[in-house]
């Protein structure tokens, strides 16, 4: 059976120490100098006074099942694995940022070609970001796929308040723990990352559920194949036009009635 | 003024025109094919990674002369010519639409007849209207996109489906407007005058009766004078 890898985040441990966004910074050569990151920590205060609670919110890519941004993507620089891992490949992508407009989660930003430079200095030359392009979360897939590991932001996160894994193996450290926190347990459908609450009734603090964009289910399910099946209609038509003109004899041909 | 004419044809397109009409034509072709790739995924596929790269070069460098080229050549080179154009177009009589109910049964019947036409018929006009829109629409969401890292991502939720359904529709319209100057066997005649300007009198006489009797008249007038 094919992987799809995925994450858990336990938002009861997660102390907003940031050490996830910091090793996925060195282990991506992010732009941070812009204040760009694959992954951040929000900071969400819930209640009201005094009844308050704080909860550190760690979001990055939700490796949607059936993508938008994988929709809307021109090109086709943007693509998801078999293991249901959204990828960008950089030589493909034109920086048109429709991918950017489709993401309710904010996953994505533009490594700029000023970024480029600048990682050069930063990371040294031969660094992972040689063109401009549309950056995103990997799941560290060449770590994990490649060498066997997983990812930075996991190994690193000292509370352990990421766990990764492969959701369709029932044996997986994300099954269990997600069994395990009973009604704390949110995984939305087509979901890669799903979260544990710190209580079953906080189901505001997770991200959305994926969902397509009105502009791009409009656009990609409607509009578009309309528009294609139209200019289909067209070459039909003009092919049997063809056909039936060339067929056809001219009355009067030949016969000019020029004084 | 007509006197320098070939015999046997007849003026339909000055110079100005017809360098408009071609710079367009060329262009848009290029944007066309270039952007086939966002609209049909598979062909990325099949141009690979370098393939996308100069298709996108393609695209992002013939926008320019389709954006500031084909107006002042119309303008400064053409204007005389454009304004008549402009009139006729946004002009519909009786005998245009007449011409355009008509017209479905004249593409599968050769010797179907059709109302006689001025200067340019009811297809031609709607051809014109389309181009004219479809050109401005193509040429402010594709600025607006080749802008977005300066206007924000959320402009592409509209430029982009808006560009994206415009091309398809204009792809189509530009077949149709090439079948009938390449292909169709009776109205391949209407091309040298694109060309070189001349139709000749015969497929003027017969395809543009309304404005062959009206340059006729005009010349024996001035014949008279």
């Amino acid at each position: 059976m094919t992987k799809r890898y995925g994450m858990v985040i336990d938002l009861s441990t997660c102390v907003g120490c940031q050490a996830c966004v910091a090793s996925c910074t060195t282990q991506n050569q992010t732009p941070y100098w812009d204040g760009k990151f694959r992954t951040r920590v929000d900071d969400i205060v819930t209640g009201s006074f005094p009844d308050l609670s704080r909860t550190f919110v760690s979001q990055l890519c939700n490796h949607c099942e059936d993508a938008p941004c994988v929709q809307v993507c021109p090109t086709g620089a943007t693509y998801q694995t078999e293991e249901g891992v959204v990828l960008v490949d950089q030589e493909q992508c034109v920086s048109c940022q429709a991918c950017v407009a489709a993401c309710q989660y904010g996953a994505r930003y533009v490594y700029t070609p000023e970024d480029v430079v600048q990682a050069k200095s930063v990371y040294g030359e031969g660094n992972r970001h040689s063109v401009a392009h549309v950056d995103k979360c990997t799941l560290c897939y060449d770590r994990v796929t490649g060498e066997g590991m997983e990812p930075a932001c996991v190994t690193t996160c000292p509370g352990q308040a990421r766990i990764f894994g492969d959701w369709n193996d029932p044996e997986s450290r994300v099954n269990k723990a997600l069994a395990a926190a009973g009604d704390r347990a949110h995984r939305a459908p087509g979901s890669a990352i799903a979260y544990i609450l710190p209580a079953p009734s906080q189901k505001e603090l997770p991200p959305p559920d994926p969902a397509d964009p009105l502009w791009v289910s409009g656009w990609k399910g409607y509009v578009q194949p309309a528009a294609k099946a139209a200019l289909g209609a067209a070459v039909g038509v003009l092919a049997v036009a063809t056909a039936v003109n060339l067929s056809q004899k001219k009355a009067g041909e030949g016969d000019h009635d020029d004084e | 003024m007509m006197t320098s004419k070939p015999k046997g044809k007849v003026f339909r397109f000055g110079l100005g025109y017809r360098l408009a009409h071609w710079n367009n034509a060329i262009f848009f072709l290029l944007l066309l094919l270039s952007g086939l790739m966002f609209v049909f995924k598979g062909v990325s596929g099949l141009l690979g990674e370098a393939g996308v790269v100069w298709a996108d070069r393609i695209h992002r460098a013939a926008a320019w002369p389709y954006t500031f080229l084909t107006i002042p050549l119309l303008a400064f080179m053409a204007g005389k010519e454009t304004k008549e154009w402009l009139k006729h177009v946004f002009t519909w009589t009786k005998d245009d639409i007449a011409f355009v109910a008509a017209f479905p049964k004249a593409l599968f019947n050769r010797n179907y007849p059709l109302p006689a036409q001025d200067k340019f018929n009811g297809g031609e006009k709607i051809n014109s209207m389309l181009t004219i829109f479809g050109t401005v629409v193509m040429i402010v969401t594709g600025w607006t996109m080749a802008l977005s890292q300066y206007l924000g991502p959320q402009v592409m939720a509209w430029a982009l489906p808006i560009h994206d359904v415009t091309a398809i529709l204009l792809g189509a319209v530009i077949m149709g407007h090439m079948w009938l100057s390449l292909v169709h066997p009776d109205n391949k005649a209407a091309m040298p005058g694109m060309v070189n300007g001349y139709v000749d009198e015969h497929f003027a006489k017969h395809h543009y009766a309304k404005w062959y009797k009206a340059m006729k008249d005009e010349r024996s007038a001035e014949a008279a004078d």
